[in-house]
């Protein structure tokens, strides 16, 4: 620590030292920063129409549902360029998302990205196994914001709850996913999108949909009448996680 | 995220003594340096065991403060006259809770918590009870709007942690840093009752800590209800598996096992001799020999 302080101490006094010696006319007004803060934003959805609490929606094999509760951790940001192997990863990255709190509008915020060029950018839907093994952690991570499990040690990964109907039948279900085996990890080429890297030169925003819709659908889609509580990896939580994996989240803007 | 150590400034402070001591060389700075009495437990990095945690995790233990009736404290259920333990009997009949009350010794050896280890951390564990609606029922807001409206524990959170905004990892870190200090591992001599301890008991309850802690089927044939480590795990073979427990004060914390099934050691330990199997346990002088010996313990 202390080291550290001496040593950008010095460096800095050694720059001073140099702009004011040799260069006189280097102004720090003129400095470009080195890192910029981007705005990852998400836009909440329900099989294409905007997110809103309790309001019904169909799925794609004409069962209807309601969302009442919609809870879930992103971690792990990272944006990298495959080609130079050049790399952003923030640090601690753990936010937990209440998607019904401002559902057209959830934003992070990332900070001290450097301006360097993207092809893609990497996230987890979860908690890493290093921060999953004991809940003695603050931040979004706190058990206090009430995403620790009761029943073992560690975090829902996603809570998911709402009402459907399906067949005639009604009622409530309740999906919460959690444990290691819940974990995925799911990468967005900006090549695609932009059809060019992200060329990070000033603050700017990523932009995701995210239409919940995806928990239900494939590669396992949801029969609700059978399939409707769900509160460990093993009893269909991996199985959730593999729907919002492949279609949660789709990347729509970067800039 | 993952918080760094708090003790830090206490931390920083201590070396700075330390150097200060050890450069201008004062016997009597080394003399005042206090024995820490708390050398031999092992916590987890980031929350090492201090006098003032300790104090501070005594302080809510005792505290009915962190129950919504405001008269539970989790001595009420872990009694300190009953080994840290209880009977789920003197609860109030319309608990759902169905095992017994553990004892609370040398849980700092162990690498699992609850009878049906589901819990990995004493940090983690610590707020379950509270929030138990069997247990203390209170949510985790409400419990520090409580605790931050007493100065006396505000001060002792300040001493601790070195922040009188208490919160939720404060809570978790003091109660298991007082956890941790609940030792009992005491020498015996040598004896007719250790030598048949060591035979027939010690395999699994084994060491200073009378337990490996290890998860195995109940040796004697539980009452079938609850399914153990099971319900962790899903897996048919840990049907009926429950964490070893370790015996210290074993004499004050009948009845015994997850369900309570056994009221008293002369009953368990005949129940041991038949279930092992093991002969000798059959004579009824070795049998009072055993249990002289787990009395003591
Ligand atoms: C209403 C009674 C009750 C109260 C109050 C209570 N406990 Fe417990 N405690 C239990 C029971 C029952 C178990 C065993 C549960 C199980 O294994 O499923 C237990 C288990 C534990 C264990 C695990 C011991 C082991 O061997 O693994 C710890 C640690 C613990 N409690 C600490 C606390 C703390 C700290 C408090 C106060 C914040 C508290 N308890 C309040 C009933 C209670
Ligand atoms: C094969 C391993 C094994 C052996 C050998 C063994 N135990 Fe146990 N013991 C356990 C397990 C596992 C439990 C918890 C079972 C349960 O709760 O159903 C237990 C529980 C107990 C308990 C209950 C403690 C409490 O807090 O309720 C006592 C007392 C006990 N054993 C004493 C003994 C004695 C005395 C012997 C030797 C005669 C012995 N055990 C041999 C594994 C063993």
């Amino acid at each position: 620590m202390i080291r550290n302080h001496f040593t950008t101490f010095l460096k800095h006094g050694l720059l001073a030292v140099l702009c004011i010696g040799l260069f006189s006319d280097c102004r720090p007004d003129d400095e470009v920063p080195q890192f910029v803060t981007y705005l990852l934003r998400i836009t909440h959805k329900a099989s294409g129409s905007p997110l809103v609490a309790n309001q019904v929606y169909t799925d794609s094999s004409g069962q209807t549902y309601s969302v009442s509760k919609l809870n879930y951790f992103i971690s792990n940001i990272k944006f990298r360029n495959k080609e130079t192997g050049e790399y952003y990863h923030e640090v601690a990255s753990y936010h937990l998302v209440n998607a019904l709190r401002n559902p057209a509008n959830t934003e992070i915020i990332l900070r001290n990205v450097p301006r360097k060029k993207f092809s893609e950018m990497e996230l987890s839907f979860g908690v890493d196994n290093s921060a999953n093994h004991s809940t003695d952690n603050i931040g979004d991570l706190d058990p206090g914001n009430g995403m620790a499990w009761d029943w073992k040690t560690g975090y829902k990964f996603m809570e998911l709850e709402g009402n459907y109907t399906s067949d005639g039948q009604s009622g409530s279900y309740l999906y919460h996913t959690g444990e290691d085996a819940c974990f995925r990890t799911v990468t967005f080429s900006f090549k695609n999108l932009l059809s060019n890297d992200l060329d990070v030169v000033k603050d700017g925003q990523v932009i995701f949909d995210a239409d919940i819709a995806s928990a239900f659908g494939q590669p396992n889609p949801v029969d609700f009448k059978v399939f409707n509580n769900v509160m460990s990896a093993s009893a269909g939580g991996a199985k959730i996680a593999d729907n919002n994996a492949r279609a949660f989240f789709k990347l729509v803007g970067a800039q | 995220m993952p918080v760094p150590s708090l003790n830090w400034l206490a931390l920083s402070r201590y070396i700075f003594l330390r150097l200060l001591c050890g450069l201008i060389f004062l016997p009597a700075c080394e003399n005042k340096e206090p024995e820490n009495p708390f050398a031999g437990i092992p916590s987890p990095g980031n929350n090492p065991i201090t006098a003032e945690g300790v104090a501070f995790g005594k302080a809510l233990f005792q505290s009915e403060l962190l129950s919504s009736d405001g008269k539970t404290s989790c001595f009420t259920c872990h009694r300190p006259d009953s080994g840290f333990s209880g009977s789920i009997n003197h609860l109030n009949p319309h608990s759902k809770i169905r095992r017994q009350i553990p004892s609370l010794f040398n849980l700092a050896w162990s690498p699992s918590f609850f009878w049906d280890a589901r819990e990995e951390t004493l940090e983690s564990l610590i707020l379950k009870p509270i929030q138990s609606p069997d247990e203390m029922n209170l949510s985790l807001p409400l419990l520090l709007k409580k605790v931050n409206q007493k100065q006396e524990l505000k001060q002792m959170c300040r001493a601790a942690f070195q922040t009188d905004s208490i919160g939720t990892v404060h809570v978790a870190r003091a109660l298991a840093q007082f956890i941790r200090t609940i030792v009992q591992q005491p020498e015996l001599p040598d004896s007719e009752g250790k030598t048949l301890f060591q035979k027939h008991c010690a395999k699994c309850h084994s060491g200073k800590t009378t337990s490996d802690f290890q998860i195995r089927k109940s040796v004697l044939a539980p009452s079938g209800i609850d399914s153990g480590y099971f319900r962790i795990t899903h897996l048919p073979e840990d049907v009926y598996s429950f964490r070893t427990p370790g015996l210290a004060a074993v004499s004050k914390t009948a009845p015994y096992m997850h369900d309570g099934r056994v009221s008293d050691l002369d009953l368990l330990v005949k129940m041991y001799a038949k279930a092992l199997p093991a002969k000798e346990l059959e004579d009824p002088d070795k049998r009072s020999e055993l249990v002289r010996f787990l009395k003591t313990l």
